[in-house]
């Protein structure tokens, strides 16, 4: 069955951090080091009225209310999420006013969530369970950053996207790879939270930079590689990649091992920083709205981090 | 494989120290070597090794060059010149 991904729309924090904020709160900081390993200049903070599930909400209002009328499948994916419980999700169907016949639940996943999130919305579009579906990419990671994190706070920034798929005559979404590494699970972590609460300590979000990125290196080119090849397809096939913009550390790295052009490798984080899983979407909006990415184009789409996790495809767009 | 010689000019190129790299040469004396330093080090060595180093155990808390001669060493990628 043919599948395809019919609008994108995108809300960021509403407040903007530039490098030299940063450096206003940290002196001792290197803005130039930092610069040369981030590559990223501007963020988007929420503010404490925002969060993932309002940044959410406001993205998928940016879509024609008669589309949403229609839609009767709801994925939430979020590291961010409103409650415990209720899911997220339960809360947007009611936020939206989507159909009561709706099915609505959360996808706890970060940098890899978009593609995963895909993989379910097609599989229950071709079994009929559903047949037009909202995702929701959305993650507010700032508010588990202090400031004088030197790790986390260049890099993460706060957004959400929200995406129509459902069933099509003429596009295509697939092969899927998704996999996982959960030995790294402490590489990147929110401590202190969730089962694990240690009375009077601050949520806080740690990162192991180089451990990440040797994941990165080893893991992403190989299953960029490895999808294309279940496509039947060479890497040069391929019109544009749309990867997870982690940082430039990482983007530069995997686009070296690759041997992909510029062209063909779109980025974003310059201006917008790591937003977790909605980076993907936000970054094909982007492209869209430039004329860059167009109707037919074949694509490989790839999310990878926090779990680890990893997952990708390729779209006939 | 590379030399010796080689991994200095290597970790000299990623961090550009003030002071020139040597055998004692590491974080705690070495200011460009920080947790940075160390991404843009790993980054280099995966390029020059064919991606051979990213997947080798200890090589992401390797901030010295003793350390790194020692896993380039047991993983034989380090010539006796």
């Amino acid at each position: 069955m043919k599948i395809s991904i019919d609008e994108i729309s995108y809300q960021l924090g509403s407040k903007t951090e530039n490098i030299s904020d940063l450096i206003f709160d940290n002196p001792s900081w290197d803005q130039e080091k930092i610069m040369s390993s981030t590559g990223v200049e501007d963020r988007f903070v929420s503010d404490k009225n925002e969060s993932a599930l309002s940044l959410g909400v406001l993205a998928a209002k940016k879509i024609d209310k008669e589309i949403l009328k229609e839609i009767d499948l709801c994925i939430f994916v979020s590291q961010s999420p409103e409650y415990a419980l209720p899911t997220t999700a339960c809360i947007i169907q009611d936020r939206l006013n989507l159909n009561k016949n709706c099915a609505a639940f959360d996808i706890n996943l970060g940098c890899s969530g978009f593609p995963y999130a895909l993989s379910v919305v097609s599989s229950m579009l071709e079994n009929h369970i559903c047949s037009k579906a909202l995702i929701i990419c959305s993650d507010t990671y700032t508010k588990y950053i202090k400031k004088d994190n030197r790790a986390c706070r260049p890099l993460f920034s706060d957004a959400a996207a929200a995406i129509i798929v459902s069933k099509s005559k003429d596009s295509k979404i697939g092969p899927f790879i998704l996999g996982t590494d959960g030995s790294g699970a402490e590489n990147l972590i929110v401590r202190n939270s969730a089962s694990n609460i240690e009375n009077g300590v601050e949520k806080t979000l740690y990162m192991n930079g180089a451990e990440v990125l040797l994941f990165t290196m080893s893991n992403v080119p190989k299953g960029i590689r490895k999808l294309v090849k279940d496509a039947d397809l060479d890497i040069e096939d391929i019109d544009m990649f749309f990867l997870h913009q982690a940082s430039k550390v990482v983007m530069s790295n995997i686009q070296r091992i690759l041997k992909v052009p510029d062209s063909k490798f779109p980025t974003n984080y310059e201006k917008h920083g790591n937003t977790v899983s909605a980076t993907i979407p936000i970054l094909m909006a982007q492209e869209a709205e430039k004329g860059n990415l167009q109707r037919g184009m074949t694509i490989l789409l790839f999310g990878f981090g926090v779990g680890y996790s990893y997952g990708g495809c390729i779209v006939e767009y | 494989m590379l030399s010796k010689l080689e991994l200095y000019e290597l970790v000299t190129v990623a961090i550009e120290p003030e002071r020139p790299i040597d055998d004692e040469s590491c974080g705690d004396n070495t200011p460009e070597w920080d947790s940075l330093g160390q991404l843009s080090i790993l980054s280099s060595l995966d390029d020059k090794t064919s991606g051979a180093t990213s997947n080798f155990d200890g090589i992401a808390e390797a901030d010295s060059i003793k350390k790194l001669v020692d896993i380039l060493n047991s993983n034989n990628l380090l010539s006796e010149d």
